[in-house]
This record gives structure tokens, C-alpha cells and sequence, in this order.
């Protein structure tokens, strides 16, 4: 009796074992080993895979998740920054505020996800046995050099045995994005004033910076922008100062 | 002698008519006369491109449209679009597009688009003030402008004569040092607490033992912003001196700082060197991590990576950043024998890789080429073909300054001759140095233009009174030759006539006829 009691513990054991090696692994953000939780790298790991995925669609697209006015390459609708429909004249410039725009699109796509991962933040703590209350949220997003920078504010207060107050919480996503933007804004500039770019000036200027640039028959011109360091990269299109064949 | 009115002429009209490569027929037109299309302005096409001049049925429904040009509506004019948080100006934008985007709009370029020098630390860039501002507060510097610079050249020199040295100071009871510019030794921050103006010692590594500072030499590297070389680094992260291995443990290497000129191997590049970091961006090197550039290095993590193109498609070559033209088609550059599909590029290496950039198709554009010391640069550039035809002599048509052409002396296109009616002895033709492509296929446009090349021959007989007939006048157009020779003048005029594709293979069709359109017999 005893021995059969024995047994029935150690298959207990067992499967609460496995279990628990389950959760680890289907959950992996639900930490089990510690009682503290470090918001700012919770809220990164949730939220760094919905940017990279995000900066991933409007790295190909011109910037656009949804492009309006687009050149089709290579199966991507890659948006026209500079466009005319004309031939002989430089194009007008369609996206003059390329870096905001750029923020609100990303904004746009990760504030739902944002917002669930704060909502999870504070179940954590709840679960943890913590109080929390706290306001309205905002979630910004900055493109800035080196990174882009995902801003939570969401004043929060979490009680226990003592009580912690926090204001804002930072996210930051490593990427050179910041500077392919600024190049693609000159060569906007340049599209838009001489109708053409030359590309070899940025060369001397950006060793890091590579630029393909591919003429399309029907006058628009591709641009693709990597960095050979980081490998981010970024593709926009334009029309500008095209030349028809014949005489028209 | 028979009088030529007593007897039976027979005239037979042969007339070449050439197409466009393979396929079209037509007759001499005026190729200035295109199809004319109303346009309008319309605010945003259905495409969903902003303030084109379209046709009206391009236009998006319910957006707004005026049967005028889009510059003398309020709303799409072009004007200078201001970000006021990047601090950047662009020009050509419309109204409605730059207001949209929360940017803002002036017809002129307004005086926040203004440029000046803006001094980053060691680094300098030529902004606007408030872009200034922006990078300045990315650095964690203090802005620094001077609008009295008026261009980029004079703004970089400024601040290569700002002197570096070690900037000595207390910071949590302890001595230590930061490398940089006097201005930055002034108002040192560290992060974002500003902490007390340091001691500045002009030429002076941080590491230097008589300053008594808690930095000493490493062995490890790094990059520095701005800079082409891999430098040593302390133990407080200041850069060092150029990384060169065998100096690692030498005190004098630690302790002043030494020009380019001054540390190893400066007249090399150095690239993939394992124990020179002197690299030399102008001379395709420059510092990037082992993991980027291959190699290893000694001491540390960085080298000087190779950036030159060796064994380029043409068998040469190059350097960082030089450029060259390519044209591997069938025909020559400049004869006027393009070849149909023929395209000129340019080539440019980039990073060690061969990149190809296309010059506008159809031969609307050129490549040309030159070397500065030995430095190959290369550019596409409009083809100005389309006036060559009607210049009537030799030194209108090579005239560089305006156009792209080649003069054919005792060359003759029949139609230009046709309309030679103020008497003008013409000697030749001119035609475009870099023949124009032409939409042959699909264009009838292509018809008009190639039918410049088409001849017609009247050939004059003379019937014996005895029967049978004799050629009296153009026998010539008799000959086998005769179609061919117009064919080959017919082919200078761009793609006409019996051609040959970029591969050098000849069409499937003739590309022109040879008509005999009737005969008209007189007394």
C-alpha cells in the first residue's frame, strides 16, 4: 500500500514536471523563476517582433503599408515619393515629411499590439499579486539615428509591500533606418529640383551606403538603399524628368 | 534624231518605303505633329498620385479638377514644403501634399531653409539651423551654428582646425578624461547631466601617463564616426592613436597624439592589413568590423576593409566609388549603328561589389566617361538627337554645345531634299551620333519618323519603234543595289529599316518594301 502511495507521488511529480517545462516553453515570456518583472524588457520582447515586422513591409514599400501611388517591381508595390505623370519635367515631390510619416505608420500598426502588451504588463503583476492602477495610455514611436524608439506613456502604479510609480517606459529597437530615410529625402531633393541623382556623390560621402538605382521603361526610376554594416535597407520609387522615345 | 515628243515614254514609279525595324508602312509626315490631349489639374489621380496634369478620365472621382495647369491653382502649386522637426526644406512640392503631411508651405524658400555650419564635435554639416539644433541634441552636444559660412567646403574646414586633445576631470572622486575638441572640454556632459568644465590638454591622448588619469592603453579597436582608420582604444573608451599592433605596449604611442602622415604604412590603403589600422577611404579602405570585412586583425575586433573592385566585367580594376560606361551591344558608340534594344549603363563599384545603373532606355540617354588622376567618373546624359535631322550643315549639326550629332557628307535623305526649297546647296545629312530607339512595335509615331528615310524614283523609259524599251533617265533605281544603299542611310534615322537587335541577329522581316506603284505612259 505504502509503495503503490510512493508511486502515485512520483507520477504526480512527473507530471507537474512536464508541465511545467511545457509552460517555460509555450509561454516564454511568463517567467517562472523570478517574481520581479522588468517592464521595460517584458514590453520590449512583446512589442520588438510587431516593429521589425512592420519596418520589414515598409522597408520594401516606399514607406506606405498600403501604397496609393506605386511602381510594381519585382512583385513589391514600391510608392512613388516624386512623381509626375508628364515627361520633360521634374517630379513633384508626394511624400515631403518622409520620417513622420514613416511614425505614424508605425504607430499605426503596433499600437493595437502595444496596447495588449501593457494590458499583459499589468496582468502579470496582478497575477504576481501586485495592485495596479493606472491612466490613459499613448504609445509614440521616433525614428531616430540608431534605433527607433517605441515610447509607452502609461502612468502606472503597482502595490505590495511597497509602492512604485512609473510614468513612461522606453522601447528601443537597434536600426541605422534613421539615416537611409535622410538619404532617400536628398534624393528626393535632387529628383525633385534636376530631375536626376547621381549617385556616386553619397558614395563618397556614406561609406556604409549602397545605392541601386534601376530605370523602369515607363520612365520611373527605383531606388534601393542598404546599409552594408546593419543590412537595414529601404526602397522608394520615383518619375522625374522622364525622356520618351520618338518625338513626343 | 527622233524628237523626244514623238515617242512613248513609259515612267515606272519606284518607291522604298521604310519600318519601323520589322513591321509599318507609311508616308513622309511631319514626325512633329503628335496627338494632342486635353489635360486638367486634377488633385489626385486615380493611381493615387497628388496634383497631375492628366486627362480628365485619370482623375479620381469627386477629386477636385480645373482644365488649367496644376501651377496656377492655389492648391497644387509647387512651392518649399518646411519640416519644422527635421529641420529640412523641399522644394517642388505642392500645396495641398506638404499641408496634408503637416509640413509647411511657402511659394518661396523661406528663411528657416537658410544654411549655415553646424559644428558636431570633430564632425561638421551644412544645415539649416533648426536641422542643426535636432543632430546636435542627437549627439548630446550643445548647438553650435554659424550662418556666416556660405558653402560646405568652407563649413568642413572649419572644423578641421579645431584641435583635439585630452580633457581632464573629476567625476565621482575620480580623475578621468574624455578625448575631444577644446569647445567640447568647455561645456563637458556626459550623457545628460552636465558636469564641470574639464582641463584641456591640446594634443594629448587620455592615456597619457603625466596627466594621471584613471585611462591606460588596450588592446582593443574601434571605429570612429567620420573617420576612415581603425584607432586603439583606452580603458576609459576614448579613442587612441591609429591601431598599429606593434605599438600596443609602446608608452610614447600612448601618449601624444599622432597624425595620419605620422603612423604606419600611411601611403597604403592597408586593406584586410592584420596589424595596420592606417586606412585610406580615397584609396578603397576603411574601417568595419572583422565580421563585415573579412580578415583578422591582431589586436581587437576591427581592420581596414577592402572596398576596391578587382577583375570587374571588363577585365579591369577599380576603385571605390569609380564609375565607367558600358555598352557590350551589337554596334559601335557614336557611328549612328545602334543596334535595336541596345542600351547604354553605368557601372559603378561600390563596397568591393560591381553595381550597374541603366541609362534611360531606348537611347534617350548617353553614357560618357572621363578620368580625373586616374579616377574614372561616369555619367548618363540626355541624348540630343531630336533636332539633328533638320540641320542643313555640318557645323550646325557637330555642334556639341547644343546637340549630339554626326554629319554624312554625300549622305541624302529624299524627303529633307523635297523640302530644301530655298534653293540651299546641301551636301549631306545629319543624323544622330547615338541613333534613337524607336516604340517600332507599337507606335505610329515610329512610322513617321522612319518614313523620313523613304525614296521614290521615277524611272523613264523609251519605247523603240520597232518594239522593246530603253532606260533613258534614273536606271540607276534599276540596279540591285539601289534599295539596299537607301536602306542603310534609312537605318542612321534610328530604329528603321532592315536592323539588327542588341544580340547582333538580323530582323525576321526585311524592314521596308520596294513598291512599283504604276506606269504613266505620254506622247
Amino acid at each position: 500500500m505504502e509503495r503503490k502511495g510512493q508511486v502515485t507521488i512520483f507520477i504526480i511529480l512527473a507530471i507537474v514536471l512536464v508541465a511545467i517545462v511545457v509552460i517555460i516553453f509555450a509561454f516564454p515570456e511568463v517567467n517562472v523563476f523570478s517574481t520581479a518583472v522588468n517592464p521595460s524588457s517584458y514590453l520590449k520582447d512583446c512589442i520588438e517582433p510587431e516593429v521589425i515586422e512592420i519596418k520589414n513591409v515598409l522597408s520594401r514599400q516606399g514607406g506606405y503599408q498600403s501604397p496609393r501611388s506605386y511602381a510594381l517591381y519585382q512583385d513589391e508595390q514600391i510608392s512613388y515619393l516624386c512623381y509626375t505623370a508628364e515627361n520633360y519635367i521634374p517630379c513633384l515631390v508626394q511624400q515631403p515629411l518622409l520620417v513622420r510619416h514613416i511614425e505614424k505608420e508605425i504607430k499605426q500598426y503596433i499600437e493595437p499590439r502595444a496596447k495588449q502588451c501593457l494590458q499583459d504588463l499589468k496582468n502579470q503583476y496582478e497575477r504576481k499579486g501586485y495592485r495596479v492602477s493606472s491612466s490613459s495610455e499613448v504609445v509614440n514611436v521616433s525614428v531616430i539615428p540608431s534605433k527607433i524608439l517605441v515610447d509607452f506613456i502609461a502612468p502606472m502604479t503597482i502595490t505590495k509591500e511597497e509602492t512604485q510609480t512609473f510614468r513612461r517606459f522606453a522601447v528601443s529597437v537597434d536600426s541605422e533606418w534613421y539615416d537611409l530615410l535622410l538619404t532617400a529625402v536628398s534624393i528626393i531633393e535632387y529628383e525633385s529640383t534636376f530631375g536626376d541623382s547621381e549617385t556616386g556623390l553619397y558614395i563618397s560621402y556614406y561609406p556604409n551606403l549602397k545605392i541601386d538605382k534601376t530605370r523602369r521603361d515607363d520612365g520611373s526610376t527605383i531606388y534601393q538603399l542598404s546599409d552594408v554594416t546593419t543590412e537595414d535597407t529601404f526602397a522608394f520609387a520615383t518619375r522625374s524628368l522622364v525622356w520618351p522615345q520618338g518625338l513626343r | 534624231m527622233m524628237e523626244k515628243n514623238n515617242i512613248l515614254v513609259f515612267g515606272i514609279v519606284f518607291l522604298i518605303s521604310f519600318m519601323g525595324f520589322v513591321i509599318a508602312q507609311g508616308t513622309p509626315n511631319n514626325p512633329n505633329v503628335g496627338t494632342q490631349t486635353t489635360t486638367v489639374c486634377c488633385e489626385e489621380t486615380i493611381s493615387g498620385a497628388f496634383c497631375q496634369n492628366v486627362p480628365p478620365t485619370e482623375c479620381k472621382p469627386n477629386s477636385r479638377q480645373v482644365p488649367t495647369s496644376c501651377d496656377s491653382t492655389s492648391y497644387c502649386r509647387a512651392g518649399t514644403c518646411y519640416d519644422s522637426t527635421e529641420g529640412t526644406c523641399l522644394d517642388n512640392t505642392p500645396q495641398l501634399v506638404c499641408n496634408a503631411n503637416g509640413g509647411v508651405w511657402n511659394q518661396e524658400r523661406p528663411a528657416q531653409c537658410q544654411l549655415g555650419c553646424c559644428i558636431l564635435g570633430d564632425q561638421a554639416a551644412y544645415v539649416s539651423l533648426v536641422r542643426c539644433k535636432r543632430l546636435s541634441a542627437f549627439l548630446g552636444l550643445e548647438t553650435n551654428y554659424d550662418k556666416s559660412v556660405t558653402n560646405e567646403v568652407a563649413c568642413i574646414e572649419k572644423v578641421q582646425q579645431q584641435e583635439q586633445g585630452a580633457c581632464v576631470y573629476d567625476f565621482e572622486f575620480e580623475r578621468t578624461c574624455k578625448f575631444g575638441t577644446r569647445a567640447e572640454c568647455n561645456a563637458k556632459t556626459d550623457g545628460n547631466a552636465t558636469l564641470q568644465a574639464g582641463t584641456f590638454y591640446a594634443g594629448k591622448l587620455c592615456s597619457a601617463e603625466e596627466l594621471g588619469t584613471n585611462c591606460g592603453p588596450t588592446t582593443k579597436t574601434t571605429c570612429a564616426a567620420g573617420k576612415d582608420e581603425v584607432y586603439f582604444v583606452d580603458t576609459c573608451g576614448n579613442p587612441a592613436n591609429i591601431y598599429d599592433a606593434s605599438k600596443s605596449n609602446d608608452q610614447n604611442y600612448w601618449r601624444d597624439v599622432r597624425r595620419k602622415d605620422e603612423s604606419c604604412n600611411s601611403v597604403s590603403g592597408n586593406a584586410l592589413s592584420a596589424s595596420c589600422g592606417n586606412c585610406n577611404y580615397l584609396q578603397g579602405s576603411i574601417c568595419r568590423s572583422e565580421r563585415v570585412a573579412g580578415g583578422n586583425p591582431t589586436y581587437g575586433d576591427f581592420i581596414c576593409a577592402d572596398l576596391n573592385c578587382a577583375n570587374t566585367q571588363n577585365g579591369k580594376n577599380y576603385k571605390h566609388g569609380e564609375s565607367w560606361c558600358a555598352y557590350n551591344d551589337a554596334g559601335t558608340f557614336g557611328n549612328s549603328d545602334n543596334t535595336v534594344g541596345s542600351r547604354f549603363y553605368k557601372h559603378i563599384c561600390i563596397n568591393g561589389e560591381e553595381v550597374l545603373e541603366q541609362c534611360e532606355d531606348f537611347r534617350a540617354e548617353e553614357c560618357i566617361e572621363d578620368k580625373i588622376n586616374s579616377f574614372s567618373q561616369a555619367a548618363c546624359k540626355v541624348n540630343r538627337w531630336r533636332d539633328c535631322v533638320n540641320q542643313k550643315d555640318k557645323d550646325d549639326c557637330e555642334n556639341e554645345d547644343k546637340r549630339d550629332c554626326v554629319w554624312r557628307e554625300g549622305v541624302f535623305l529624299q524627303s529633307l531634299q523635297a523640302n530644301n526649297t530655298n534653293g540651299e546647296e546641301i551636301t549631306g545629312t545629319c543624323f544622330a551620333q547615338n541613333k534613337p530607339g524607336f516604340n517600332f512595335w507599337s507606335d505610329k509615331e515610329t512610322t513617321n519618323l522612319c518614313a523620313l528615310g523613304n525614296a521614290v524614283c521615277v524611272v523613264k523609259f523609251e519605247k523603240g519603234l520597232f518594239g522593246g524599251k530603253e532606260c533613258i533617265e534614273n536606271c540607276e533605281c534599276l540596279e540591285d543595289g539601289w534599295a539596299e544603299e537607301h536602306a542603310d542611310v534609312c537605318t542612321m534615322l534610328g530604329d528603321c529599316g532592315p536592323e539588327k537587335n542588341w544580340l547582333g541577329q538580323a530582323g525576321y522581316k526585311k524592314g521596308y518594301k520596294v513598291v512599283i506603284s504604276g506606269v504613266d505612259e505620254e506622247d
